[in-house]
């Protein structure tokens, strides 16, 4: 990677801190929370797609 | 009268709303899939560099900080949406170009990157649309994961760490799919009216899913 290359994926980071950063925090603060049924509710479908790409990658080597 | 029959606990212009609003984002979002993928194709048979790459992604990211939200509750929305999408594609194409030359099976690898991630897309979506689960607790923890994530891969590419690299592949691949979770919830109980705001969180959900699972594939099953 050039230098300059670096130089504007550093500047996009900095962006990024400065303007998303704050709301960050906001966003933890205002999002509902969800009891341990609804995090078992989107866990599951989010282990599928885990299994799901190990087959993939599986398949892909085999 | 008609409007305030309530249905399932939702009034049925409430109803027919969020009909209106999954209907117009899965089209503009078909749409904008097949304009990036010209793009993309533009790009890799000009023989695009990595450099003019990353420049139509920078740009594609501008639009999407800064310029999209202003327009995104009008008609020049869409046209910022297509915008984006096609400086997003115009800059896959060397990226696509470099997997193809640099690894043997790296034909194969991009299909089944391509293929896995629409299963995940549809299999997502089906799951939230019956099951009609609220995700929006998911908004804080996805808004976080995805800044630390996204400020990790930079860190990764900057510093050319590979490991790390896979490691923000892995986790972009849970996060987008909590992402298309969180969307899809969104649409249907009426968090998300704005079908423009939907089509590019979906999008760029399906397009961070597909190259991170490349990134994987090609990691692990690559053949130089």
């Amino acid at each position: 990677m050039t230098l300059w290359m670096q130089i504007a994926l550093g500047a996009m980071a900095l962006v990024a801190l400065f303007y998303f950063g704050p709301r960050a925090g906001e966003a933890v603060k205002n999002s509902p929370k969800g009891s341990a049924k609804d995090w078992l509710g989107a866990l599951l479908p989010i282990g599928g797609v885990v299994l799901f790409v190990l087959l993939l990658i599986w398949m892909a080597q085999s | 009268m008609n409007q305030d029959r309530v249905l399932h606990g939702r009034t049925e212009a409430g109803v027919l709303s969020t009909n209106r609003v999954l209907r117009n984002t899965y089209m503009l979002l078909s749409m904008t899939l097949l304009f990036s993928a010209m793009t993309a194709g533009l790009a890799m048979a000009l023989n695009v560099g990595q450099g003019a790459g990353l420049i139509c992604t920078l740009a594609s990211l501008g639009l999407l900080w800064f310029v999209l939200p202003r327009f995104a509750n009008s008609a020049a929305g869409i046209g910022v949406v297509f915008g984006v999408t096609g400086l997003l594609g115009f800059g896959l194409g060397p990226v696509l170009s470099y997997y193809l030359a640099a690894l043997s099976n790296g034909g194969q690898l991009v299909m089944t990157a391509l293929g896995g991630t629409g299963i995940i897309f549809l299999g997502l979506s089906a799951y939230a649309l019956v099951s009609k689960r609220d995700f929006s607790f998911l908004g804080g923890f996805l808004f976080v994961g995805i800044l630390v994530a996204f400020l990790a891969g930079i860190g990764a590419a900057i510093f050319g760490l590979s490991t790390l690299s896979l490691v923000v592949s892995a986790m972009f691949i849970l996060l987008m799919s909590g992402m298309i979770l969180y969307q899809t919830s969104a649409i249907i109980h009426g968090g998300e009216t704005n079908y423009i705001m939907a089509t590019v969180t979906l999008y760029i959900a399906i397009y961070n899913l597909f190259l991170s699972l490349l990134q994987l594939l090609a990691a692990f099953a690559g053949e130089r």
